[in-house]
């Protein structure tokens, strides 16, 4: 049975985020949207810690590219708790939440994600914002 | 894996290896590993966490060993510790202790989409597009008919409307409810789609069947009021970042009213995604926009128009009244005395007279606890024993000065709660508009907090001294309070009037959680943010409409600049209709744009929206208690009236006893010894309002003055 941590497009934790789409224009002349998911569970009994140990390493969200080489790089996506933040936000890196996110709707911890400047060509291109090994008490 | 908490128990046999490998994450009690001689026993325990003691035990003839691996089960480092053996002489156990929690655990993560298109396709001429309409889930690609429209509008639900000519029977009633997309498509010349962009998520509201033309026209919204009303109220805050207060709202508003009314506190709007998702957009125009409807955009022809709001429907002034009503409580310590004249003045004029007896006074005394007031002290004073005054020799022996009273003292104390209610007057204006409309264009709104009378005993509070909140001062002595002995008077007693007891003590219940006064600050700034939201939206109501080829990537988050010879201007998109006409191949759109302004010229000045100051506390010394009179009657100069007469002072009402020369027996009183409390004002007891109409706090707004240019 799947932990029931996940990524939803409300802070009520009830709409699982399907695909998360960014749409760019090869002349750059739609703006770089900024878009806001919720990882939380709504569960609130439980709580999340990384994995590797729990309570002492930080939960963060880092960038998985399932097609290198495709163009569309780890670089090309920034990621941050804040609006704000993505301003300062380096990409590629991952962004550390802390070392627990307790359940419930209430407790949802904000992701932010932009796609920068990607001189991609026409296509469709894929990434996966993850979290690293989390455990579920 | 499930969770579970239990033993972890190996089991091995003679003659063969034990082998085990375990992945738990934590390990916080037993786990028993059973091996038995002559066989090597092996296992391996990869525990992220480890709470409790490990014990290995093995039997002697043969090597055993264990490794027990510390770290992460999957990833990251490990630290290996190897444990050496206990070997006992004839054991055949290896016993390890240990608890398993078998904890789930993995990584979450979800798919990023990234698009990129040549935005060239959309002014291509000729665009080669299509429309993919999918119901509850299947490709409506070959019974599509006529026009699939959508129709986005800020702050409300998208609708989506396609017609399908279906064949074979209909169970109409089967799409209700069904989900439906719509995604707008670049196609090659081979009708291959090479760029799909998603317009509608929803599902079916209303399926019509018109069996003339055999069509089955879809209704279909994308479910706002529904989506929105699965949100707590927690994460619509989370979401709207607005204002809210039960003083202000329907305290018992579902979340659907609950986000409506929170909205109305900000500059924002609520509405969803072509993908579903809630957002919330201010309605401020970025300073750059995100696109320009032109000539070079290919606006159609007699597409553009301006629509200049009504000013009937246009407020730039709310007029604010805000009530804080609450309980005051407050408390008195008084007291009341009375006391013969002096003994030296008293047979000076008179031979004989009557002294009231103890139990006469008492009566009275005991009537003070009536009224809401409490009695905490009574001192009496006899009338001095025989004794030569100013040569008359006075005659009053020890055992009848003991039945009487020459002078009483009385400590009493009050608590009472009085309703207090705070009127603040306020005014939001936009002073440029008021300048720029001539004149005031007004709202009015009251809003009330009152103090729940149920979370506050008060008839329990008043009659009980020591129920809290208690005053400042004790209530509750009797001793070393007033009244005091009269100083320097040795030839009689009598009392200081109370000038001790101080000022009145008063407490406002502003403290009650739910009621506070930070509550009714936080209410008052609620009703501050509506009325500056409710300006601001009814200056953005002017517009500008025009028709262009469709683009999806216009959402109502985007702000657009629509450039023309005859009108420009620039503002964010409040409303789109996306036109896909299958049958004619003709895609557009209407846009329309708000236009935020007054038409001012100049700087317009924000005030911060902040609580006026609260009134100051209230200080009141009561006058000081008046002491008791003594008056004789059968006496020719006796002048108050007889008994049943209202209007007459505390103190004792005697007749003198001998029938010297101007004894006068038609003027003799009733005898009798009164003693009232002292009134209080009725300021301090009836409800009291505090208010001054004639000050009124006055906030600026400051209207966004949004681009617009029309020529003539």
């Amino acid at each position: 049975m799947a932990i029931s941590l996940g990524f939803f497009s409300d802070a009520a934790l009830t709409t699982p985020v399907a695909t998360l789409t960014f749409i760019h224009a090869t002349d750059d002349s739609l703006p770089f949207v900024k878009q806001r998911v919720y990882l939380g569970s709504p569960n609130g009994a439980k709580t999340y810690q990384a994995a590797s140990n729990p309570g002492v390493d930080d939960i963060q969200v880092e960038l998985f590219d399932p097609n290198m080489g495709d163009g569309f790089n780890t670089t090309h996506v920034k990621l941050a708790g804040t609006e704000l933040g993505l301003d300062s936000a380096v990409a590629g890196d991952p962004y550390v939440i802390g070392p627990t996110i307790n359940g419930g709707s209430g407790n949802a911890e904000e992701v932010w994600i932009q796609v920068i400047d990607t001189n991609l060509g026409n296509g469709t291109y894929n990434m996966t914002p993850r979290t690293n090994l989390v455990a579920e008490f | 894996m499930a969770s579970d908490t239990g033993n972890f128990i190996l089991w091995g046999s003679s003659g063969q290896a034990v082998a085990a490998e375990v992945n738990p994450l934590s390990i916080e009690g037993d786990v028993t590993l059973w091996g038995s001689s002559g066989a090597g026993l092996a296992a391996q325990i990869q525990p992220s966490v480890n709470e409790g003691n490990i014990t290995l035990w093995g039997s002697s003839g043969v090597g055993q060993s264990a490794q027990i691996v510390m770290g992460g089960a999957v990833q990251g480092e490990r630290a290996e510790m190897t444990l050496a053996l206990v070997m006992v002489p004839q054991a055949e156990v290896i016993e390890l202790d240990l608890e398993l929690h078998m904890l789930e655990y993995g990584q979450v993560g979800m798919p990023l989409e990234l698009l990129v298109f040549d935005p060239s396709f959309v002014n291509a001429n000729p665009l080669r597009w299509s429309v993919k309409v999918t119901l509850n889930g299947v490709d409506q690609a070959a019974k599509l008919v006529g026009t699939v429209e959508v129709d986005a509008e800020e702050g409300l639900a998208r609708t989506a409307t396609f017609s399908i000519s279906p064949t074979g029977s209909i169970a109409i009633t089967d799409w209700v409810g069904k989900p439906v997309t719509v995604d707008f498509q670049q196609i090659d010349t081979g009708g291959n789609p090479l760029v799909s962009v998603r317009v509608f998520t929803g599902l079916v509201d209303i399926p019509n069947y018109d069996p003339t033309r055999g069509i089955v026209e879809f209704n279909c919204i994308d479910n706002l009021n529904g989506i929105v009303g699965q949100h707590t109220r927690t994460a619509l805050d989370q979401l709207i970042q607005g204002w809210w207060s039960p003083f202000v709202f329907d305290p018992d508003a579902n979340s659907l009213e609950y986000a409506q009314a929170e909205l109305s506190t900000v500059p924002k709007s609520l509405d969803l995604s072509p993908y579903q998702a809630p957002r919330v957009t201010a309605w401020a125009a970025k300073a750059t926009p995100d696109f320009t409807f032109d000539a070079a955009t290919k606006v159609l022809h007699d597409s553009v128009t301006f629509e200049m709001a009504n000013r009937s429907e246009i407020k730039n002034v709310v007029n604010l009244e805000m009530q804080y009503r609450f309980p005051r409580l407050r408390a008195r310590r008084t007291g009341v005395s009375w006391s013969m004249p002096t003994l030296f003045s008293l047979v000076s004029s008179l031979v004989d007279f009557s002294i009231p007896t103890k139990s006469m006074v008492e009566s009275t005394v005991n009537g003070l606890g009536s009224g809401g007031w409490h009695i905490l002290g009574v001192t009496y004073a006899e009338p001095p024993v025989s004794q030569l005054v100013n040569g008359v020799n006075w005659v009053c022996e020890q055992s009848v000065a003991t039945a009487l009273a020459w002078a009483v003292g009385v400590t009493i104390a009050r608590k009472w709660v009085q309703t207090v209610t705070e009127i603040y007057y306020m005014k939001v204006i936009c002073e440029a508009s008021v300048t720029q409309l001539g004149g005031e264009l007004t709202e009015d709104e009251t809003i009330g907090m009152d103090v729940d009378a149920s979370a506050f005993d008060a008839s329990g509070w008043e009659a009980d001294l020591q129920r809290e909140p208690t005053p400042s001062y004790a209530v509750n002595v009797h001793t070393q309070s007033p009244p005091w002995l009269r100083p320097n008077q040795s030839e009689t007693v009598a009392f200081e009037t109370f000038t001790e007891a101080g000022a009145d003590w008063f407490q406002d219940m502003t403290d009650v959680p739910g009621f506070m006064r930070t509550d009714f600050e936080y209410a008052l700034q609620t009703a501050l943010n509506k009325a500056k939201t409710l300006i601001l939206a009814t200056h953005r109501r002017s517009s500008i409409s025009c028709t262009v080829p469709l683009n999806p990537f216009v959402d109502l988050i985007h702000t657009a600049t629509v450039s023309t010879p005859k009108v420009s201007g620039k503002g964010k998109i409040t409303h789109i209709v996306y036109s896909m006409d299958i049958d004619q191949g003709q895609a557009t759109m209407v846009v329309d744009i708000a236009i935020s302004g007054t038409g001012f010229v100049g700087a317009q000045i924000e005030d911060p929206l902040a609580a006026p100051p609260q009134p100051d506390p209230p200080v009141y010394t009561p006058p000081i208690a008046k002491s008791g009179e003594t008056h004789f009657g059968a006496h020719s100069t006796a002048v108050y009236p007889q008994k049943d007469a209202t209007e007459v002072p505390n103190g004792y009402f005697g007749n003198r006893r001998d029938t010297g020369g101007d004894y006068d027996e038609s003027k003799a009183y009733s005898i009798e010894f009164r003693l009232q409390a002292p009134a209080i004002a009725d300021e301090l007891t009836q409800p009291l309002t505090i208010e001054d109409e004639t000050v009124t706090t006055t906030v600026r707004v400051a209207v966004p003055e949004d681009t617009l240019t029309i020529t003539g």
